[in-house]
């Protein structure tokens, strides 16, 4: 045949041309690929045993059938490219695709295709081999997996143990099954040790008991959860030492059950961090309580050195003023109008003094929070009447008129003692600031659950900028009626303390040149205005 | 002395007050305005004194200085009472610190009252004539 002329080396014996036939044939047959030749115009002309195994078609089912009937529709392109190829003289090798076998199953083939020539050279046919690779394709996806199931495998190990947890995986029965190098260092004990083992051993003796039934339950449950919460957990290393550890455990189902997966993180550096950081807290808190009692003591002290220095100030000046009290009674023997004129020079100016000393120490004693209050129910006339009659030994001589007027029959809740102390620094005020015929007035109304009482003038007035400073300490109204400058200026600031302290208000009204009022508040009882008789709560 | 003093009545029988206190001047203070009244005083200037002359003296009113050296008013009120003659008597208090002063303390101690110095004549008159009269 012309053709395989074409393929072997030309040998004149016919015989042995004859020869090489039958020797080409049964290659062709005895070979594991098909091999099959076509026609130019797509018409299968040979097929061989290989071709019926891989395909399913009989060579007389195909031969004369076009070569489409092996190629899957979506890929019949492919036949028009490959011609294209071969008829430009070339050959096409290990042309990887897929074909259809006659029970309709997609093969993967590689195929080797070259045309066939008549002994002109003219491309009369292609010859084409095909071999299946299909399990050729299966055994290299199988081993791409198999290769990417091991890194997978590996990089998963790799974060196992370069974690800086322990990580612990324990079977159904709690023995230990993977542990990672974290797992050796935190518990001491090699990798070798640990498998195998039971879990129960890196619990303290005294939780052991209890943690195969934790470990059952949570198998029950089945849901990751942190380990313990709430609870400070230890673990126990080789060495039998015990350290803080916190748990999550999360369960893995497999064949042999659920298997249970540990992180353990050691946590003694940070429990270590929290008891610097509560000891740190306890000394600032003694350092405050120190600083606290400290602070007390020194309170403490003060209260005594005012009280002290009340005893020593009070001790000379009460012989002071008794003696010149004496000495101006004449009782001890007459006196002539210079000595009685100097005898009343030192009466006046020592009771200033005690006045004095008096302000001051009320107001040392307020800032100290020494002062305390005693309310009680007081007759809100009774205080009023004695604080006048107190003050009228002061008016005697000035021609200055001190009266109350339309005083409610009420009941304030107030310290007496202090609500005199007040009542007599305004009306005290009120006659050193107010010229001869002139007068000083006490008024009150009750207003809601309070009492509101003022003490009135006609004297110089205050200029509404000292209104505003005028109860501030040691702030001194410009110059009384007499010209000089007298008090501390604490008066004021002392009342004010006072009246708050009993938790009232006061403020002042005023005008330069037509007087001042200064109210006060004071709480008082409800519905006594009608009660008439009180008790004189001031004995 | 006393006798130029008007307004004040003089006692038909004079009365015996003892006056403590540790300071000089106002001892003198004190018997100076009492002795104007008629009154036979003695002085003592701290709580051991009047201990020692109470019992000889025999004072129809006791006057102690809460503050005094050795033995302190407070305490010196307390032996008295312990005293069955000096049971009744009255003891009034004089204190210069009203910070110091509780009531409360002061008649516990056995005083029947007390007075805040600085003590004018007219106050102390007033008081021990109160005194004498309810004791």
């Amino acid at each position: 045949m012309d053709r395989q002329e074409s393929i072997l080396p030309c040998n004149a014996n016919s015989a042995i041309h004859i020869d090489a036939e039958r020797w080409l044939a049964a290659i062709v047959e005895s070979s594991d690929d098909a091999i099959i030749s076509k026609s130019l115009d797509g018409i299968i002309t040979s097929w061989n045993a290989g071709a019926q195994r891989i395909f399913g078609y009989s060579a007389d089912e195909v031969i004369g059938k076009p070569i489409t009937v092996l190629i899957p529709q979506d890929l019949w392109h492919e036949e028009t490219e490959i011609l294209e190829r071969l008829r430009s003289g070339e050959r096409v090798d290990h042309f990887e695709t897929t074909r259809v076998r006659k029970d309709g199953s997609i093969i993967a083939i590689s195929l080797t295709i070259s045309p066939i020539r008549d002994t002109a050279g003219t491309i009369t046919g292609i010859s084409k081999i095909a071999r299946d690779v299909t399990e050729h394709k299966k055994m290299l996806v199988r081993e791409a997996a198999s290769h990417a199931e091991m890194l997978a495998e590996r990089k998963f190990r790799e974060l196992i143990e370069s974690a800086p947890d322990a990580i612990l995986q324990v079977d159904s029965m709690g023995l230990i099954v993977l542990a990672n190098r974290t797992a050796e260092l935190v518990f001491g004990y090699s990798r070798d040790e640990l498998i195998g083992m039971s879990v129960d051993a890196l619990v303290p003796e005294a939780a052991r008991s209890g943690h195969a039934a934790h470990r059952q339950a949570f198998e029950a449950a089945g849901e990751s959860r942190p380990m313990g919460l709430g609870l400070d957990l230890c673990a126990v290393r080789r060495d039998g030492t015990e350290f803080p550890v916190e748990i999550s455990l999360s369960p893995n189902r497999t064949e042999g059950g659920i298997n249970i997966t540990a992180v353990i993180r050691d946590v003694t550096e940070r429990k270590r961090a929290e008891q610097q950081i509560h000891s740190l807290e306890l000394s600032y808190t003694a350092e405050l309580e120190t600083r606290h009692k400290e602070a007390e003591r020194l309170n403490q002290l003060k209260s005594e050195f005012i009280a002290s220095v009340s005893h020593e100030l009070r001790t000379p000046l009460h012989t002071i003023i008794g003696f010149a009290e004496l000495l101006g009674e004449e009782g001890v023997g007459s006196l002539n109008e210079k000595q009685r004129r100097f005898v009343h020079h030192i009466q006046t100016d020592s009771e200033h003094l005690l006045g004095l000393i008096n302000d001051v120490l009320d107001l040392s004693r307020i800032e100290a929070g020494g002062l305390v209050v005693q309310t009680e129910a007081l007759s809100l006339q009774t205080a009023i009447t004695e604080a006048v009659s107190a003050i009228r030994p002061q008016v005697s001589g000035k021609q200055i008129v001190v009266r109350e007027d339309q005083i409610p029959n009420a009941v304030v809740v107030a310290d007496p003692l202090r609500v005199r102390q007040i009542l007599y620094n305004l009306l005290s005020n009120g006659v050193k600031f107010t010229d001869p015929g002139g007068e000083v007035v006490v008024t009150a109304i009750v207003d809601g659950d309070a009492v509101q009482i003022t003490v009135a003038d006609t004297g110089l007035g205050i200029s509404s900028e000292e209104c505003g400073r005028i109860f501030d300490k040691f702030y001194q109204v410009g110059y009384t009626t007499t010209g000089v400058r007298q008090g501390a200026g604490l008066g004021l600031t002392i009342c004010k303390q006072l009246v708050e302290i009993q938790c009232g208000r006061i403020w002042v009204e005023s005008e330069p040149g037509k007087g001042s009022r200064f109210h006060f508040t004071l709480p008082a009882l409800p519905n006594v205005t009608r009660i008439t008789e009180l008790p004189d709560v001031n004995q | 002395m006393g006798r130029r003093l008007t307004g004040v009545a003089i006692p038909a029988e004079s009365k015996r007050i003892l006056i403590a206190d540790g300071s000089a001047s106002s001892r003198d203070l004190l018997r100076s305005i009492l002795e104007a009244c008629n009154y036979i005083v003695e002085e003592a200037a701290d709580g051991a004194q009047v201990l020692e002359i109470v019992e000889v003296f025999g004072p129809h009113l006791v006057i102690l200085d809460l503050q005094m050296p050795k033995l302190d008013g407070y305490v010196t009120a307390a032996a008295l009472r312990q005293i069955p003659r000096l049971r009744q008597t009255p003891i009034i208090a004089l204190t210069a610190a009203f910070t110091q002063t509780a009531p409360d303390r002061i008649s516990g101690a056995g005083f029947s009252g007390y007075l805040v110095k600085p003590i004018g004549p007219s106050r102390l008159r007033q008081c021990v004539a109160k005194a004498l009269q309810s004791g």
